[in-house]
């Protein structure tokens, strides 16, 4: 009964490993955005709202990631990145943030200065 | 350095990247043709009733891991680690680089699953709360006030369950040291009296950590039989998880709130956030303790949805079938927290060595580094994640089966089998889903 169920299983584990390697192709990598030499992504905080709301950007590891932040007020955001976190100040008015992530991951970027909001996320492979 | 910067949410601010779509579509193809072979072809008598104990361990490590002296020796290993977190949270900093909130966080709550797969019951041979409240027992007499009341189980842990996850996943605060050491507080004064009032009863029945470890400890290889260690198979051992009030409530805790850990880096719950006019607070309320009695309601009704035969009542059958989610509860578990146990659980011992953050270097851990191996190899990585979510379901199928043939009337062991299963693949597949989308 035992071996039965063995043989069952091995059998179903292949099916449906082969049932999906038929369909889908490669990985959905993302193409890397923005490019180094494209334009920045545009992020702003005003009042305490983001704008466009839970941005997620994707890049490669070790590209720029560039941001043309808009706020209200001067303050810091904060980068959770590994290996080292990232602090990046901005004025009032618009800055351009520029930073690199070193680690594959979904790093996220935070405004401390508005209760840990979430300002946007990097997606970096 | 500002001192709420640190560990975003629970803990670590990065997160894997989502699983790839193809990865997660075969291993819910997977999970499903193979949950449907077991209900096909498996064995038709039970398997892993009490008959079959497992064969004897070597005398020695029997002799060795019964005697008093090594029940000794883990109570002071486990106190000795208890005083040094409780002094890092008394006496160190809210600080980022205090080691306490990454003991708490990840060496205790993520470090539990493997520790107690590799040596079965571990918290409970470890317990400081059972050294320290046993000590106060013992001079305030030696016996217990009250008889613990069977019909509340493990329902005091499963409510401790969820007042932990609902402090790392949804306290504004959850990572600041007075919030958490408060909660430790709380849990050392409810465990203590509790075990005055009830004796040792207690803690195995309400300490939510040693009701987890030794829930999770029942898929090692560790058992006992008429006082003697035995090596059993792990889903042998885990359907003799004894079937109390409360196991389904906490296997639900522990799936919902995975699930909820899951959920809430997704980019879809950020644009909720984002846009909702409710408070996110509001959003995180209900989405962990609404995921987690979703997750138990579920699994409820669909081991009630059979017929049963006499002498089983049907509202006993949720109880009786949960320890067959404690594998998709280990699967989950590797899921979604082994980059964080690897990577802050390193960082954590590095930290451990300035408890005070004096720039001390005491356990000599303090100039070491964080290896990101696993993060680099995001595809190895994505792999593992799927094959620990696919294997925690076969094994949850398996002995689900093997409960259903032994509880059920034949006639009804098709189809109650049929929705528990059900169940278990929209688990998997919910849980494959946020993987993907995280």
């Amino acid at each position: 009964m035992v071996r039965k169920l063995w043989v069952g299983l091995v059998v179903a584990a292949v099916v449906s490993l082969a049932g999906c390697s038929s369909g889908q192709s490669e990985d959905p990598t993302p193409t890397p955005s923005p490019a180094p030499d494209d334009q920045p992504a545009q992020v702003s905080l005003v009042d305490g709202v983001v704008d466009p709301p839970a941005l997620r950007l994707r890049v490669g590891v070790g590209e720029p990631v560039r941001v043309e932040f808009t706020a209200d007020h001067a303050g810091e955001l904060h980068v959770h990145s590994r290996p080292e976190d990232i602090y990046l100040a901005y004025d009032e008015g618009t800055t351009l943030l520029e930073f690199i992530v070193e680690v594959p991951g979904v790093v996220e970027v935070e405004s401390h200065d508005n209760d840990r909001l979430l300002v946007f996320k990097v997606e970096a492979r | 350095m500002p001192t709420d910067q640190l560990l975003a949410h629970g803990v670590g601010g990065a997160a894997d990247l989502p699983i790839p779509a193809s990865l997660a579509i075969a291993g819910a193809v997977a999970a499903l043709t193979i949950s449907f072979t077991v209900l096909a072809v498996a064995w038709r008598t039970p398997r892993y009733g009490a008959q079959r104990p497992g064969r004897p361990a070597p005398v020695w490590l029997d002799a060795t891991v019964s005697s008093p002296l090594f029940l000794a020796i883990a109570r002071t290993v486990g106190l000795i680690a208890f005083g040094y977190t409780a002094a890092a949270a008394m006496f160190g900093a809210d600080l980022v680089i205090n080691p306490f909130l990454g003991i708490v966080y990840v060496l205790l709550w993520v470090g539990i699953v493997p520790a107690s797969l590799l040596l079965g019951p571990f918290y409970r041979a470890i317990s400081p709360v059972r050294s320290i409240g046993g000590l106060l027992f013992r001079l305030a007499g030696g016996r217990a006030v009250l008889s613990y009341p069977e019909r509340l189980g493990y329902w005091p842990a499963a409510f401790g369950l969820l007042a932990f996850v609902w402090l790392e996943l949804v306290h504004p605060d959850s990572t600041s040291v007075p919030t958490v050491r408060l909660w430790f507080a709380g849990y050392l004064a409810a465990m203590v009296i509790g075990g005055l009032l009830f004796g040792d009863k207690w803690y195995s029945r309400a300490d939510p950590f040693e009701v987890y470890s030794t829930l999770i400890g029942r898929l090692s290889v560790w058992g006992r039989h008429q006082g003697r260690l035995m090596l059993r198979s792990p889903l042998a051992n885990v359907s003799s998880t004894p079937a109390r009030p409360g196991l389904t409530a906490v296997v639900a805790v522990l799936l919902g709130s995975t699930a909820y850990d899951s959920l809430h880096e997704s980019g879809w719950w950020a644009l909720r956030m984002q846009t909702s006019t409710v408070s996110p607070a509001v959003w995180e309320h209900v989405g962990l303790i609404g995921l987690c009695v979703f997750a138990g309601l579920l699994f409820a009704g669909a081991c009630m949805a059979t017929g049963v035969g006499p002498g089983v009542r049907r509202v006993e059958l949720p109880n009786r079938f949960a320890h067959s989610i404690a594998p998709i509860i280990v699967g989950y578990m590797v899921a979604h927290y082994l980059t964080l146990l690897v990577e802050i659980g390193q960082r954590t011992v590095i930290q451990m060595s300035d408890p005070f953050s004096t720039g001390a270097n005491i356990l000599g851990t303090g100039d070491w580094s964080v290896n990101y191996w696993l993060s680099l190899h995001p595809t190895g990585l994505a792999v593992t994640k799927v094959l620990a979510v696919v294997i925690g379901h076969v094994l949850g199928a398996v002995a689900a089966h093997d409960r259903a043939i032994s509880l059920l009337p034949s006639r009804h062991q098709l189809t109650g089998q049929l929705s528990v299963l059900f169940v278990m693949v929209f688990f998997t597949a919910g849980g494959l889903l946020l993987l993907f989308s995280s």
